[in-house]
C-alpha cells in the first residue's frame, strides 16, 4: 500500500510520503522500514471498533374479549446493537387496543401505542491507515499530528452522542349505523413524537472540540400530526348479486414540527460534558430553533356498483388542497374510474370446470403528489453575522445555506428562491389486467399492464451560477412509465403433512423522460452531437470521477449517465496526442478518452450517454415448504441489467496493483497518479445486476403443549444470506441515481425467535 | 396549539354537512422573507451588511489568493492542497485544460454573484422606499459600490461575464446574458461606481465602502482597461476610448483620493511605517480605503479569518514568534503553508527593501527571541494576529484581506500619469527605505517600473495576477505559466464555468 501510494505521488510530480520522514507533522515510515518490520505498528481498525451485533426482540401480548368489549394489550422490548461497538439502540413499546360496542348500532374503537427509545450513536473510519497505532507510548490515543481527528477508538471513547425519543400514536374511531346500509364513521388519528439529543466533543481528538475548547449540545425535536376524518357510506344489495356502495368523506391533515438546539463552548472543566450547559463560556453560547407546518385538506367520494356480481364499476373523485403550493395552485381534482368483469360468474363459464376465477380489469385514474417540504413557494432569506463597528450584527438578505459539500463541508449550497407557481405533480394512469385461478385454486396468475404518465414533475432544478443560487423547486417535465408485472403462485404439493408452494414475480418497467419543458425556460443543454435536450440532475460525485454523472434527457430513461467514452489506456505519449488529448491527459498510462465527434480534440463536446441505472427487469422467487410442524421458506430477489457508477474504481486496493506501468502496459487500469481528476467516463460504469438470497427461515410449531400454553413457535431466520454479483463494491443495491457512494457491506443477520401463545 | 386541537376535534365530530373550508396559506415562520423584511431602516442596514458579508465567505475570500497570487510568480501552492480546494493546483501550475470545470474558479464565480444579488436586493428595496433620504443615499451608494466591486472581480478573472442588473426573485431573473463587449461591462461598473462616489462620504469604517474607495475603484477600473488595451488584451482592444483617454480618467479619479487625503478632507493617506499597515489592531488605519471585516470572536470561518494560516509555516503545529524589524517580536499562530513564497520572488527585492527585510523572513523564534528554526520558504508577515496566540483563540484570527489600499491608488495615479507627479512613488519607496526611481525613465519605462513597484508593495495581497494580465506578461514573469507552454491569450482570462454555460440559456442572447 505504501509503495503504491509513493508511486501515485511520484506520477503526480509530488514528493512520495513513505520515505521515513515527517510530512506535515506526521511520520511516514519508509517502505523498507515497513517491509523489514522495523515499523512495529499494524492495526486492524475494524477489529478495534466493530463487533458482531446481537438483536433481541421480545413481545408479550394479552388479548381479551367479552360481549361488548375487546381488548389487546402488548408489551415489547427491542434491543438492536449496531455493527460498531457502542452503537446501541433500545426500545420499549406498550400497546393498547380497545373496541367497545356501546349500542347495537354504535361502536367505538381506540388504538394506542406508546414507545420510548434510547440510542447511543457511533461510527468510525475503519479505512484508517493500518500503519498507525491506537495508543502512543504513554497509553494516550495516538494522533498522526495535532490535527489528526480521526482516531476512531479515541472518538468512540471520548465523544458523547446520545439521543432518546418518546412516540405516541393514538387513533379514535366511532362507527354509527344510522339506518341499515347507511353508516357514518368519524375518526381522529394523532401522532406525537419528541427527541432529545445530547452531544459533547471533548477538547482533544475532535476538530470541533479542539477549536472550541469543548463543545456541548442539547437538541430538542417535537413533531405532531393530526388527522381528523369523517365519511358516510351507503351500502345496498339487490337480488343477492347486485350491490351499490357509495361513500363521501372529508379529511384534514395537519403536520407540524419544531426544534431547538443549544450550544455551549469553551469549558474550563469538561467532567460534566453537556450536563451543565452554563459551565461553558457565557459569551459563546449558541441558540437556534426551527418550525414547519403544512396542511392538506381532502374531499372525496366513491361509488362502487356491482351488477349480478359480474360487472363491477367504480368511480371516485377527490379534491385535495395542499398548503405547500402557490396560492392559485393549492387545489387539484383527481377523478378515476374502473371496470372489472368477473368472467367466471357468467353462465356460459359454468361448464368450464377447471377455471375457478377469471377476472378482467381496466382502470384509469389521475393522482397527485405533494412530496416536498413546506415553504418552497415562499422566498426565504438567510441570516448571518457581520462584524461592524466593533460588534456583531445580524445581517439578513436573500439566499440561505441549504447544505454543504467538499472537504469538511467547506463549500455551501444556496437556496431560498421562491417558486410561487409551484403546483401538484400529477400522474395519469391506465391499468389493464387479469386474474386467473385454475385447478381448484392450485395455480393462480395475476397479470397487470400499466402506463403511467407523470407530468408537472416536482423536481429541484440547478440554477445558473450567475443567479447566486444553487437550486430551486419547479414543476417541470413529463415521464412515462410503462410496464407489466406477472405473479404466478402455485401450490405444487398440497397434502396434509407436506406442502410446497412457489410464488414467482416478474416485473419489467421502462421509463422515459418525454419532456423537460422549453429548452430556454428550463435551462436545458443540447447535446451537440445528437440534439438531445438534457440537464444534470442529482448530487455531484464526492470522490472520483469529478463532476455530476446523472442527467435527465428527453427521450431517455431517467438518470442516465452522461460522460466520456474510453478506449482503454494510452500506451505512449504520442498515442495520447494523436487521440486529441493534451497536457497530463495525453500521457502514457492515462485514460484514452474517445473523440466521438472526430474533431481532433477531446473536449466536453465528446460526452454522450454511457450508462443506464434503470434495471431491465426485476424478479423474485419465494419457496415455501411445510412438513408436519416444520416450515421452511426461502426468498430470493434479483435485479438485472442496471448500470452502477463505481466511484472507487481507481482506489480499490484489490485492483490498484493491476495499474498501468511501463512494464505492465495494460488496457484495463490507468497508472496511479495522485492528482488525477478523472472525467465521468464509461470506465467507472459497472454492471449492477445481482441475485440475493434475502431470507431463509426455518420454523417449528409445538401445538397443544399444555393447558396454559396453546402454541409455541420456534424459528430461525437468516437475512441476506448471499448475493451473487460481479460488482466490486460492498453492495450493488444503490439508489435510483445508480451511483455507488461507498459505505459498508450489507450485513448478514441471524435471528432466532420464540413465540408463545397462551 | 390547543385551539388547533379543539378546532380539529370539532371538525371531526361535525356531521358531513359542516365541512370546514380551510385557509391553506403558508406564512413564513422562523425565517425572514420578502413578506416580512425590508420594512424598517434597521432592516435595510442589516441587508447591506448581508451584502458585505458575502465577501467574507471562504469561497470568495480565499479565492482572492488562490487565483490572484498562486497563479502568479509570487507564491506556489502546497502539494495536496487540491484535496481541500479542488482546482487550486491547476491554477498554480497553469494547467488550463479543464478550467471550465475548475471548482475553485466555479465557487469564486458563484460567490461574486451571491454578493451581487445581495447588493441588488438592497438596491431594489431601498430605491423606491420611503426611508430617510440620508440613509437611503448612503445605502444605495454602498450597494452600487458592492455590485461594481464584484462585477470587477469577475471581469478580472473571467473577462466577459454575465451582467446581473436585477435582484433574482424568480426563475425569470436567473438567465442574465453575457456582456457583449468590454464597454458594456465597464459602462455598467463605472455607472455603478459613479453613483457610489456621489452618494458616499469620506468616512473610514472597517468593512464598509466610502467615497474614496469608490474613487479608487474607478481609477483601478480605468487603469486596468487602459493598460489592457495598450497591451493588446482580447476584448479590451475593442473598447471605444483610447488607452490614453482611459489613463487620463484613471489619473483623474485617483487624484481625487490623493487630493482629498492631502487636504485632510478624507481620513486617508500613506501610513508612516510598514508595520502600521499590517497591524491587525489598526484595520481603520489611513491606508485602508476598503478592507474586509473579520474578527477572531466569530463562530464560523468567514466571520473569523484563517487567511494568515494559509501563508504561515507549519513548524510542526507549534506557535512561534516572528521578527518584523530588528526589535519587533510578534507572536504568530502556526500555519498550513498553503502559499509558500517563491524564492525567485523573494530574491527580486532590493536587499535594502524593508518590504523584504521587515515583512518577509524564514526565521522562527521563541518568546525570548531565541532561534526556533528555519522555514523552507520566506513567509510574509502581512497576515499575523498576535492575539490569536495571546488569547488562545485557536485558528480564529482577525487578519483581514486588504481590498483597496491608499498606496495602491497612489501607484495607480503614477502609472496613469506616466510620471511621479506629486512624488507618491518616491514616498512609497522611501517608506521601504529605497531611493526614488531613476528620473530619466521614459513614460513607458516609468509605467513598467511602477508595475514592478506594485509587485513589491502589494505582494501577497491578491493583486499580482491581474497586473500581469493587463500588461500581457503572465508568461514572461510566471515560470509555471512558461513551463505550461501556454500563450498570453490563454493566460488573459479563465473560461466561464461549464455549469454556467450548461444552465444559463440566456447567456448569448
Amino acid at each position: 500500500m505504501a509503495q503504491l501510494d509513493n508511486e501515485s505521488r511520484i506520477n503526480a510530480g509530488q514528493d512520495p510520503l513513505y520515505v521515513g520522514d515527517y510530512d506535515n507533522g506526521t511520520y511516514y515510515p519508509s517502505v523498507a522500514e515497513i517491509q523489514s518490520g522495523a515499523w512495529p505498528y499494524h492495526t486492524d481498525w475494524a477489529d478495534e471498533i466493530m463487533r458482531t451485533p446481537i438483536v433481541n426482540n421480545t413481545t408479550l401480548a394479552i388479548n381479551g374479549r367479552d360481549k361488548k368489549l375487546t381488548y389487546n394489550l402488548a408489551f415489547s422490548y427491542y434491543d438492536d446493537n449496531g455493527v460498531y461497538k457502542t452503537d446501541d439502540y433500545e426500545k420499549v413499546i406498550g400497546k393498547l387496543d380497545v373496541e367497545y360496542q356501546m349500542l347495537p348500532n354504535l361502536s367505538i374503537r381506540t388504538s394506542n401505542t406508546i414507545s420510548k427509545d434510547w440510542r447511543n450513536s457511533f461510527s468510525g473510519d475503519v479505512g484508517r491507515n493500518p500503519l498507525w497505532p491506537v495508543y502512543d507510548e504513554n497509553g494516550d490515543y495516538w494522533q498522526a499530528s495535532e490535527t489528526d481527528y480521526s482516531n476512531p477508538v479515541a472518538l468512540m471513547n471520548t465523544v458523547k452522542n446520545k439521543s432518546q425519543g418518546l412516540d405516541l400514536i393514538s387513533s379514535w374511531m366511532a362507527t354509527w349505523e344510522i339506518l341499515p346500509g347507511l353508516e357514518w364513521v368519524g375518526q381522529l388519528n394523532y401522532k406525537y413524537g419528541t427527541t432529545v439529543s445530547d452531544a459533547y466533543n471533548p477538547k482533544k481528538y475532535t476538530e470541533d472540540g479542539v477549536f472550541n475548547n469543548g463543545h456541548a449540545n442539547i437538541s430538542n425535536w417535537l413533531g405532531q400530526n393530526i388527522v381528523p376524518e369523517t365519511y358516510l357510506t351507503y351500502d345496498k344489495l339487490w337480488n343477492n348479486n347486485s350491490r351499490l356502495t357509495a361513500m363521501v368523506g372529508y379529511s384534514y391533515n395537519y403536520y407540524m414540527e419544531r426544534s431547538s438546539s443549544l450550544d455551549a463552548y469553551n469549558f474550563v472543566n469538561e467532567a460534566l460534558t453537556n450536563e451543565n450547559m452554563a459551565a461553558g463560556d457565557p459569551e459563546k453560547n449558541g441558540l437556534s430553533n426551527g418550525y414547519s407546518a403544512s396542511e392538506l385538506v381532502s374531499y372525496y367520494g366513491k361509488i362502487n356498483f356491482s351488477l349480478w356480481d359480474r360487472y363491477l364499476f367504480t368511480a371516485t373523485f377527490r379534491s385535495d388542497g395542499s398548503s405547500k403550493f402557490g396560492k392559485n395552485n393549492q387545489w387539484a381534482y383527481f377523478p378515476s374510474g374502473a371496470f372489472a368483469w368477473k368472467l367466471h360468474n357468467e353462465p356460459f363459464m359454468k361448464n368450464v370446470k377447471f377455471i375457478d376465477e377469471a377476472k378482467i380489469r381496466a382502470s384509469y385514474g389521475i393522482s397527485g403528489n405533494q412530496g416536498i417540504s413546506a415553504y418552497q413557494s415562499l422566498s426565504r432569506y438567510g441570516m448571518e453575522e457581520y462584524y461592524d463597528d466593533g460588534a456583531w450584527h445580524t445581517a439578513i438578505g436573500p439566499g440561505y445555506v441549504t447544505g454543504t459539500y467538499g472537504s469538511n463541508g467547506r463549500f455551501k449550497y444556496w437556496g431560498g428562491i421562491p417558486n410561487r407557481d409551484l403546483k401538484w405533480e400529477t400522474t395519469r394512469q391506465v391499468n389493464l389486467g387479469f386474474d386467473l385461478s385454475v385447478l381448484d385454486n392450485r395455480i393462480r396468475l395475476v397479470f397487470d399492464w400499466y402506463n403511467k404518465h407523470t407530468y408537472d414533475l416536482l423536481r429541484q432544478r440547478y440554477l445558473p451560477l450567475s443567479s447566486g443560487y444553487d437550486k430551486m423547486w419547479v414543476n417541470d417535465g413529463e415521464v412515462i412509465n410503462r410496464g407489466f408485472e406477472v405473479t404466478v403462485d402455485a401450490d405444487v404439493v398440497r397434502t396434509k403433512d407436506f406442502s410446497f408452494n412457489v410464488t414467482a414475480v416478474f416485473g419489467r418497467n421502462k421509463n422515459e423522460v418525454t419532456n423537460l419543458g422549453n429548452v430556454v425556460a428550463s435551462g436545458l443543454t443540447v447535446d451537440p452531437n445528437t440534439g438531445m435536450e438534457y440537464e444534470f440532475t442529482g448530487t455531484a460525485l464526492t470522490y472520483q470521477p469529478v463532476g455530476t454523472a446523472n442527467i435527465m434527457a428527453v427521450g431517455q430513461p431517467m438518470n442516465v449517465f452522461y460522460g466520456y467514452k474510453t478506449d482503454g489506456i494510452i500506451q505512449t505519449d504520442a498515442e495520447g496526442i494523436e487521440a486529441g488529448l493534451t497536457g497530463d491527459l495525453a500521457k502514457a498510462g492515462e485514460f484514452k478518452y474517445v473523440d466521438i465527434n472526430n474533431d481532433g480534440v477531446v473536449d466536453s463536446n465528446d460526452r454522450t450517454i454511457i450508462g443506464d441505472p434503470n434495471p431491465d427487469f426485476t424478479a423474485s422467487l419465494n419457496l415455501g415448504f411445510r412438513y408436519k410442524n416444520f416450515d421452511l421458506s426461502v426468498f430470493v430477489n434479483g435485479v438485472f441489467g442496471n448500470d452502477v457508477l463505481y466511484q472507487y474504481g481507481l482506489t480499490n486496493p484489490a485492483t490498484m496493483p493491476l495499474r498501468w506501468t511501463v512494464d505492465n502496459p495494460t488496457n484495463s487500469y490507468p497508472s496511479l497518479r495522485n492528482n488525477r481528476q478523472p472525467y465521468v467516463s464509461d470506465w467507472f460504469i459497472r454492471d449492477g445486476s445481482f441475485v440475493r438470497i434475502q431470507d431463509v427461515s426455518l420454523g417449528y410449531n409445538f401445538t397443544k403443549v399444555c393447558k396454559a400454553i396453546s402454541n409455541i413457535r420456534l424459528y430461525a431466520t437468516i437475512n441476506n444470506l448471499h448475493t451473487f454479483t460481479s460488482f466490486e463494491g460492498y453492495d450493488p443495491e444503490v439508489g435510483l441515481d445508480g451511483i455507488y457512494w461507498g459505505g459498508y457491506p450489507r450485513f448478514r443477520k441471524f435471528s432466532i425467535g420464540l413465540n408463545i401463545t397462551f | 396549539m390547543k385551539m388547533k386541537i379543539v378546532k380539529t376535534l370539532i371538525g371531526s365530530i361535525a356531521a358531513l354537512g359542516a365541512m370546514v373550508s380551510c385557509d391553506l396559506s403558508e406564512y413564513p415562520y422562523g425565517f425572514y422573507s420578502d413578506e416580512n423584511f425590508y420594512n424598517t431602516p434597521e432592516d435595510a442596514e442589516s441587508a447591506i451588511m448581508y451584502a458585505y458579508n458575502a465577501l467574507t465567505n471562504l469561497e470568495y475570500s480565499r479565492g482572492i489568493f488562490y487565483i490572484g497570487e498562486a497563479a502568479s510568480e509570487t507564491v506556489s501552492l502546497k502539494s495536496g492542497e487540491d484535496a481541500n480546494n479542488p482546482g487550486a493546483q491547476a491554477l498554480d501550475e497553469w494547467n488550463i485544460t479543464d478550467n471550465a470545470n475548475n471548482q475553485t474558479l466555479q465557487v469564486y464565480f458563484k460567490y461574486c454573484y451571491v454578493a451581487i444579488n445581495r447588493a441588488n436586493a438592497v438596491i431594489k428595496n431601498v430605491e423606491g422606499s420611503d426611508l430617510d433620504e440620508e440613509l437611503k443615499t448612503r445605502l444605495l451608494g454602498e450597494a452600487y459600490f458592492l455590485r461594481a466591486y464584484s462585477h470587477f472581480s469577475l471581469v478580472k478573472v473571467f473577462g466577459l461575464v454575465p451582467l446581473q442588473r436585477e435582484m433574482v426573485e424568480t426563475v425569470d431573473n436567473t438567465t442574465p446574458s453575457m456582456a457583449k463587449t468590454m464597454d458594456e461591462a465597464y459602462d455598467m461598473m463605472i455607472g455603478d461606481l459613479k453613483i457610489a462616489e456621489a452618494n458616499l462620504q469620506y468616512t473610514n469604517k472597517v468593512g464598509r465602502a466610502n467615497k474614496a474607495a469608490a474613487q479608487g475603484m474607478l481609477a483601478k477600473l480605468y487603469l486596468t482597461a487602459a493598460s489592457s488595451k495598450e497591451s493588446g488584451v482580447r476584448y479590451y482592444t475593442d473598447m471605444r476610448m483610447t488607452a490614453e483617454e482611459m489613463y487620463t480618467e484613471a489619473a483623474t479619479w485617483a487624484k481625487k483620493v490623493l487630493d482629498a487625503s492631502t487636504s485632510g478632507e478624507a481620513p486617508f493617506g500613506l501610513a508612516p511605517t510598514l508595520a502600521e499597515i499590517y497591524d491587525v489592531d489598526q484595520p481603520d488605519g489611513c491606508e485602508h480605503l476598503f478592507i474586509m471585516s473579520m474578527d477572531r470572536t466569530g463562530q464560523n470561518e468567514g466571520n473569523y479569518s484563517k487567511i494568515g494560516m494559509l501563508f504561515m509555516p507549519y513548524n510542526n503545529g507549534s506557535n512561534f514568534y516572528v521578527k518584523m524589524g530588528e526589535d519587533n517580536l510578534v507572536a504568530s499562530h502556526y500555519g498550513y503553508e498553503v502559499f509558500p513564497t517563491n524564492t525567485e520572488f523573494y530574491n527580486s527585492f532590493d536587499s535594502e527593501d524593508k518590504r523584504k527585510t521587515e515583512l518577509m523572513s524564514n526565521q522562527m523564534y521563541d518568546a525570548n527571541g531565541g532561534a526556533l528554526g528555519t522555514s523552507a520558504y520566506y513567509f510574509t508577515s502581512k497576515y499575523i494576529d498576535p492575539h490569536q496566540v495571546s488569547e488562545s483563540t485557536g485558528d480564529k484570527s482577525s487578519v483581514k484581506p486588504y481590498l483597496l489600499r491608499f498606496s495602491d491608488v497612489a501607484l495607480i495615479y503614477a502609472e496613469a500619469m506616466g510620471s511621479d507627479d506629486g512624488g507618491w512613488v518616491a514616498r512609497i519607496r522611501a517608506r521601504a527605505g529605497l531611493e526614488p526611481l531613476d528620473a530619466g525613465l521614459t513614460k513607458e519605462q516609468f509605467r513598467d517600473a511602477v508595475v514592478q513597484e506594485r509587485a513589491w508593495e502589494l505582494a501577497f495581497e491578491g493583486n499580482r495576477l491581474y497586473d500581469l494580465r493587463r500588461k500581457a506578461m503572465v508568461t514572461k514573469v510566471d515560470p509555471n505559466a512558461q513551463a505550461a507552454g501556454i500563450s498570453e491569450a490563454d493566460a488573459a482570462f479563465y473560461p466561464i464555468p461549464q455549469r454556467e454555460i450548461d444552465l444559463n440559456p440566456g447567456l448569448y442572447n
